[in-house]
């Protein structure tokens, strides 16, 4: 017998993960020993009162990690949102559309996908001058290219297909569609990419505010990483600080990652005819 | 002759719906003559060779028995099962548009089999393929092409090829002229009847083509078998109603549609299945009939309840 | 005269400045009038298909010009003119939307078309076509060809159309499936006086429903009985 169940295994690991860290998030101030604003005694090992030390200022790294949770998925989240919103809509109409509305549109999203991403939302978020709003920026601004090119391609195979043809011909105008016939029908893979846009969004983010571009005073683990390395942590080898920040980091990636595990779309679950 | 090939009692059933695909469905199937199983969309008759080779998707049930060559198909474990997959087995599915490979092109995929389980090399498998596909009127530079460049009748033709190519002691074949030309239709035929030796199980409701090709004739009707006789025999006199709707519809006898439609498998009730739409019906049809018979023929119809 | 066709032509391109061609019709010359059945008969390849698409308005032809009720008209129909030819495709699988239950699919050319709805009776028209309130809950991938071909039938003439391009509606199907659509489309006509025109390669079955036939040999009409 056939049985491909690995994907549906993935999906429930993640979702796993996923629930964790946004109940963490959410629950940061019940959970959080500190306020993760307050200063103390810096540079202090982990102990009992504080399970994971202090930073240079002192305040208590647990706390900073759990409050940092908050940012990280807010803006990975966001962003993923964004880019996939946006991706699709361009994927849609230019394949949908065809002509001078593809060309056009097509042109756009190579520059995109050829402008070097990383570097350029360096220095757009140096121009930006940090905060969250210029890091969903320079996440967004070239991010959308490949969602718009998976997109479009399926709504070229999509196009000809017999019932958009009869919809047509009965009258339907592109509007309804590209939104009520070509949306649904490509959802599954639209989520999949979102998935994994959250993926790269969080990494990004992360690169960023490592850098010190991110928001200064709501910490992201990216940028308790960032004082982690700038602070030298790293280099006294206080590994309670820049560990855990790493590891949330990636387990969380994962989770996504494993959410993204494509599943079957709605129409190819098909009965076995007989 | 051996029965080289015999169902007993199959039973299919999905978890889904409440009544089974396939249902008590009994056949013995001799070699060097070709069975035609007749039946429509929901009579079950996909299912049934999907259950001999053991490729139904994990929410069916199986019960019943497949016997070939002294081993029931349904006990043997999947290693030697998979060996006898395209080397002693020969399927030929419906040419739906993923029947083929898409990345491939057609002369590397009617070799495929040949390549892995009878050893031959790329060139000489390449150029069997070539060899077959013009056995099939298909020009030998098809073999070069990938199937979205060949028309749908060329990839059915393509994909027929790739199940002779094994020369199998088996052939399953899934609706083979679905949707093609009466030209193409005999042509297909000839290749089909040059098929000797060997056991061949075709499904199809194209009743010329099962004319040609046929030696023995099984009819499904929803998921149950309800005739069965050699090929002459049904096609001059069918003693089942529903055979009998079967003929009269086509349309060089007239073009008869029958009333009503086929009970989807959420509906069927207990008695005779064909009940709803039968003009022979009676009382004694809320019983389910036994498969009876008479004359060498077996028929599910209390008509011939001896 | 319903529709009348002359000198039609279909080239079509593709690769780089559309380099190369594929005449798909080289001269196709016909004409149906109001509530008869022509039949166009042909093998695989000759074209038929291409000249049902050209003359429901679905493709624009190279050369030739198509008339309607003595006007010309051009790709793409717009308005009362797109309603009023329709096409029936071979494919009763890839007629309606995956994503969508039949109702849904149903509902939405009375939608499109800005036409009054009522349950009832649609349910009401639906019996004659065989299909019931459980198929309409369907999706789809859980109805049969049968069924599907007949649904795609009614959607069509919903819009009450003149001429009915009917592309090999029954090849797909089995014998009594075939039998019943040909029932329906007679008891349309006899209804309605449409016309239609039945695109085959079964010289039988064209033979008994069609009041004349054309041939269509290598993208050419040879002959008209």
């Amino acid at each position: 017998m056939l049985n491909l169940n690995f994907a549906l295994r993935d999906r429930r690991v993640g979702v796993a993960i996923l629930a964790a860290f946004l109940s963490v998030a959410v629950l940061a101030p019940l959970l959080s020993p500190y306020d993760p604003h307050a200063m103390g005694v810096p540079y202090l090992s982990p102990s009992s009162a504080h399970w994971l030390g202090t930073n240079d200022i002192g305040q208590d790294i647990l706390s900073e990690l759990l409050y940092g949770a908050r940012i990280s998925l807010f803006i990975g989240i966001t962003a993923a949102a964004i880019i996939t919103l946006v991706g699709m809509m361009v994927g849609i109409v230019a394949g949908y559309l065809g002509g001078k509305t593809d060309w056009i549109l097509m042109a756009i999203c190579n520059v995109a996908m050829v402008l070097p991403s990383f570097p350029l939302a360096i220095v757009l978020a140096a121009y930006l001058g940090g905060g969250i709003k210029s890091l969903m920026i320079s996440i967004c601004l070239t991010a959308w290219s490949g969602t718009a090119l998976v997109v479009r391609a399926s709504v070229l195979q999509l196009r000809s297909a017999g019932f958009i043809r009869t919809l047509e011909a009965m009258g339907a105008n592109s509007v309804r569609i590209m939104f009520w016939h070509i949306v649904p029908n490509i959802s599954g893979l639209v989520l999949v990419k979102a998935a994994l846009a959250v993926c790269s969004a969080m990494l990004a983010e992360a690169g960023l505010s490592f850098l010190g571009l991110g928001a200064e005073t709501e910490k992201s683990w990216g940028a308790i990483l960032h004082y982690a390395f700038f602070r030298n942590g790293v280099f006294n080898g206080y590994w309670w600080w820049y560990l855990p920040p790493v590891l949330c980091i990636s387990l969380c990636i994962t989770g996504f990652m494993l959410l993204g595990r494509s599943r079957r779309d709605s129409a190819s679950e098909h009965e076995v005819r007989s | 002759m051996i029965d080289m090939l015999r169902f007993d009692t199959l039973r299919v059933a999905f978890t889904q719906a409440q009544q089974p695909a396939l249902d008590d469905f009994s056949l013995v199937i001799p070699a060097g003559a070709k069975t035609m199983i007749i039946g429509e969309t929901g009579s079950g008759k996909s299912v049934l060779l999907l259950a001999l080779l053991r490729l139904l998707p994990a929410s069916a049930s199986v019960s019943g028995q497949i016997w070939f060559e002294g081993k029931d198909l349904q006990s043997i474990p999947d290693e030697e099962l998979r060996r006898l997959r395209g080397a002693t087995f020969s399927y030929i599915p419906q040419s739906s548009g993923s029947s083929l490979n898409p990345l491939l092109t057609v002369g590397f995929q009617v070799g495929e089999t040949l390549i892995e389980k009878h050893g031959y090399s790329r060139r000489s498998a390449l150029a069997e393929s070539m060899r077959l596909l013009e056995q099939f009127e298909l020009d030998r530079r098809v073999a070069t092409c990938y199937p979205h460049q060949l028309s749908g009748g060329m990839r059915q033709r393509a994909l027929i090829a790739m199940g002779m190519a094994v020369s199998p002691r088996l052939l399953l074949a899934d609706e083979p002229t679905k949707g093609l030309d009466g030209r193409l239709v005999d042509d297909i035929s000839a290749c089909f009847c040059r098929f000797r030796q060997q056991i061949m199980l075709v499904v199809s409701h194209d009743l010329d083509f099962t004319e040609q090709v046929g030696n023995f004739v099984s009819v499904l009707y929803a998921g149950q078998q309800i005739e069965y006789g050699c090929k002459a025999d049904f096609f001059t006199q069918p003693l089942h109603p529903y055979s009998q709707a079967l003929l009269a519809a086509r349309p060089r006898a007239g073009l008869k549609s029958l009333l009503g439609f086929a009970p989807p498998q959420s509906q069927r009730q207990t008695g005779c299945r064909f009940r709803e739409r039968c003009l022979f019906r009676r009382e004694q049809c809320e019983v389910m009939p036994d498969l009876f018979e008479t004359r060498g023929r077996k028929v599910r119809c209390w008509l011939y309840a001896d | 005269m319903l529709i009348n066709a002359c000198g039609l032509q279909k080239i079509y391109t593709s690769g780089w400045y559309g380099r190369e061609k594929v005449q798909a019709l080289v001269e196709a010359t016909l004409h149906i009038q109001q509530g008869e059945t022509v039949g166009l008969i042909g093998r695989s390849g000759s074209g038929k298909s291409t000249l049902g698409a050209l003359l429901a308005g679905l493709a624009a032809p190279t050369a030739g010009a198509i008339f309607y009720m003595g006007k010309p008209v051009r790709y793409p129909y717009k308005g009362q003119l797109r309603r009023k030819i329709q096409l029936l495709d071979q494919h009763p699988d890839q007629a309606f939307d995956p994503a969508y239950m039949l109702g849904a699919s149903l509902q939405e050319v009375y939608q499109i078309n800005a036409l009054e709805f009522s349950h009832k009776t649609l349910l009401t028209k639906l019996e004659e076509f065989g299909l019931y309130a459980e198929h309409l809950r369907r999706y789809p991938s859980q109805l049969s060809g049968g069924e599907l071909q007949r649904a795609a039938l009614f959607r069509l003439l919903v819009l009450e159309p003149d001429l009915l391009v009917l592309d090999e509606p029954t090849s797909m199907l089995d014998v009594i499936s075939q039998a019943q659509i040909i029932d329906l489309l007679c008891s349309v006509q006899r209804q309605n006086n449409t016309s239609y025109l039945f695109i085959s390669h079964d010289l039988e079955l064209v033979n008994r429903i069609c009041h004349r036939i054309y041939r269509l040999t290598a993208g050419r009409i040879i002959s008209g009985s």
